[in-house]
């Protein structure tokens, strides 16, 4: 035996040493290849390699200075992940009772609301909203086991109820997508109204995905695929004008509060190019606060409702007897003694005005006068004009909903009441078409078509259709009805103005007219001599003894004229006597001064 | 086999290692700098949100019932009347 031991080198010793540790490796390799295949195969993967979302942002509204009015800013929401880690013991429920006080909620609140959901594993409790940085460096010092901040975006409203009608709001919702036949539903936002709504397209944004490699601190090292490319919403520029917008809701809420009306809207239209600068309507509500919604405040009311446009509609009436040739602004008509039967139904006007020219017909808003007028000459010219200046005819502005209007076709109206007609009743438009035919006066004929994108290019014609009967009725009538006038409330210090009031009756289906409620109306063009502004209010069924457009609507205009003017830097055209004296004065003493001024030679 | 061959044969083992050694390396470099970039893009984003927060912040301070409420309120400031005014032309 020793013989033997003698016998083995040293080399041998090696040799064997060596092929043990082969055999070692061998059989560990069989084992992994062949018997643990299934543990390892993808190990590396499933700890390294995971799939990745990108999340981009929806687009943001700005108006034409590009302020903003709706953007979208990601936030951390408290989320609880884990209930049962949540309440583990009476240590946790200590914590969680701190987390309550900074909160500012009430343990016993939070704990039914967890009941309530079965106790999920995924409960929303604090949107990011509603936490500052600082509350959340205080959360994370608790230590709380189970909860987590999770990164999503929030759309704020700087504006609130000043644009909620116009541009809307957005909601969160579940999409169905389907992918290697598997159906997965995905958290998305989308618009729900106004102008996140028709606009949805452009700000929708679209989150990418991608495969990446990750180290043990579980940070990305290596981008391996793009799956999908993320796609940002687009920025979406408004013609809107914040300031505008914020004049005439202010003064729209005021008027509507202090007469106590239903519902009210007001447009502000640019005239040179058809830019709608502000759409404001009242009630409204606070889209970054969803408990203050109400859908009467979401109603946009100057876009989506038809009304009958009453006496407004009296300058289309003489512009369209102008050209017919038949009727001059000259001459007379006897409204004696202010109430008529004609064709069997009686028609009033506000007093008796006597004898009155074709203009003065439209200055004291005669409805006899009207009719009479309209009896004068074709009804198909008044179509004609009314057609061309777009009543009944949708604008396109890209608002979900948007008014049609009504425009019955000429042969029908001795059927539907052609006197009606002749006074703004029988047909409809909303007040943001009602803006579009006035610029066409304020135009002298041409039609823009108004925008709410600011790079839309917008419809305007080449050559102006019945320029001399527009030029007469803006330059001359409109100007008459501010000075003297139903509209002598919606002059404005320093600027020439023209308008029109109109005071129409509710129409309520199947029950006919209310005499009771009203509607009160206001269109006007500012500066007259050099058109920049139309703005027509509209206040509906005001609870005062007055409910004339002349005594609601006509000060409202004025108020928003008056700012506005002022904010677009619009120079007066219409300067009084004093202010000329007082320049003069200032002229005569600069001539002064500077002839006598003598200026000593300086070395 | 020359001196020369196994010469080679060394320079190729000791190549063969060093260009291993070399691809590790890069590797660990590229992943470094990815994770760079990475934080960087994250910085971005961040700053892009709180510049979003600020232009909201802005658009809260400059909103025009703001000022009008500090003018009037603060400052007792108010709009002159027409015959205040004197208008100067072009």
């Amino acid at each position: 035996m020793i013989n033997f031991i003698k016998k083995i080198r040293r080399i041998d010793i090696i040799a064997i040493f060596v092929v043990l540790v082969i055999s070692i490796i061998l059989l560990r390799s069989f084992n992994l290849q062949y018997t643990e295949y299934d543990r390892y195969s993808g190990f590396k993967e499933r700890i390294e390699i995971k799939h990745y979302p990108i999340k981009t942002s929806r687009g943001s509204i700005v108006d034409r200075n590009n302020n903003v009015l709706a953007e979208s800013i990601q936030m951390n929401s408290l989320i609880i992940s884990d209930t049962s880690s949540f309440l583990k013991d009476n240590d946790a429920i200590e914590k969680v009772k701190k987390l309550c006080v900074i909160l500012d909620m009430n343990f016993k609140v939070l704990l039914r609301k967890l009941k309530n959901r079965n106790y999920t594993q995924y409960t929303k409790l604090k949107k990011g909203r509603y936490l500052s940085s600082e509350t959340r460096e205080k959360i994370l010092a608790l230590g709380i086991d189970g909860i987590y901040f999770e990164k999503e975006f929030q759309r704020y409203y700087p504006e609130g109820e000043v644009t909620a009608s116009l541009i809307g709001m957005t909601k969160e919702g579940l999409e169905k997508i389907e992918k290697n036949g598997v159906i997965h539903s995905k958290s998305i936002i989308f618009g729900q109204m106004g102008l996140e709504k028709s606009f949805d397209e452009i700000l929708k944004e679209e989150d990418g995905e991608k495969i990446v490699m990750i180290d043990k601190d579980r940070k990305i090292v290596n981008q391996l695929r793009m799956l999908t490319i993320p796609k940002e919403g687009k920025k979406l520029t408004l013609t809107i004008d914040k300031r505008l917008q914020y004049v005439a809701y202010r003064e729209l809420k005021k008027q509507a509060i202090k007469v106590n009306a239903k519902s009210g809207s007001v447009v502000i239209l640019d005239t040179t190019n058809g830019d709608i600068l502000a759409v404001a309507n009242y009630p409204s509500y606070n889209p970054n606060n969803r408990r203050t919604y109400t859908p009467e405040g979401e109603r946009n009311r100057a876009i989506i409702d038809s009304l009958e446009p009453a006496s407004t509609i009296k300058p289309f009436l003489l512009a369209a007897a102008l050209h017919s040739k038949k009727v001059k602004l000259k001459y007379k008509y006897d409204t004696e003694p202010g109430r008529r039967k004609i064709d069997g139904k009686e028609y009033a006007d506000t007093k008796n005005n006597g004898i009155l020219t074709a203009q003065g017909v439209v200055v004291k808003s005669s409805n006899i006068g009207s009719i009479m007028m309209l009896e004068k000459f074709d009804n198909k010219i008044y179509y004609d004009l009314l057609e061309y200046v777009g009543i009944g005819e949708i604008i396109g502005i890209n608002f979900p909903s948007e008014a049609e209007g009504r425009l019955d076709h000429y042969t029908d109206w001795k059927k539907l009441g052609q006197n009606s007609h002749a006074i703004g009743y029988a047909f409809k438009t909303s007040p943001l078409q009602l803006a579009k035919a006035y610029s066409v006066i304020a135009n002298e004929g041409f039609v823009i078509n108004p925008r709410i994108e600011k790079d839309k290019i917008t419809y305007k014609n080449a050559q102006p259709k019945y320029k001399n009967s527009f030029s007469k009725v803006k330059n001359i009538v409109l100007q008459k009805v501010i000075e003297d006038g139903t509209g002598k409330k919606a002059k404005i210090d320093g600027y020439t103005v023209g308008g029109k009031t109109g005071t129409g009756r509710l129409h309520i289906k199947k029950e006919g007219y209310d005499s009771k409620n009203h509607i009160s109306l206001f269109a006007g063009i500012v500066p007259l001599s050099l058109p920049k502004l139309v703005i027509v209010v509209v206040i509906d069924q005001p609870q005062t003894k007055t409910h004339g457009g002349s005594d609601i609507a006509a000060p409202v205009f004025n108020k928003i004229a008056t700012d506005s003017l002022r904010i677009l830097n619009v120079s007066p055209d219409n300067i009084s006597d004093y202010q000329k004296n007082v320049l003069n004065n200032i002229e005569n003493k600069n001539n002064y001064t500077l002839k006598t001024l003598e200026v000593p030679y300086v070395l | 086999m020359s001196n020369f061959k196994i010469y080679i044969i060394g320079l190729l083992i000791i190549g063969n290692l060093a260009l291993s050694l070399g691809i590790v390396w890069v590797e660990h470099l590229n992943r470094a700098q990815y994770r760079k970039l990475q934080e960087f893009s994250n910085q971005k984003y961040e700053l892009r949100n709180d510049w979003k927060k600020v232009r909201i912040e802005e658009g809260i301070y400059a909103s025009h019932s703001r000022i009008e409420n500090k003018a009037q309120n603060l400052l007792n400031m108010s709009l002159p009347k027409e015959r205040k005014l004197i208008t100067l032309n072009d």
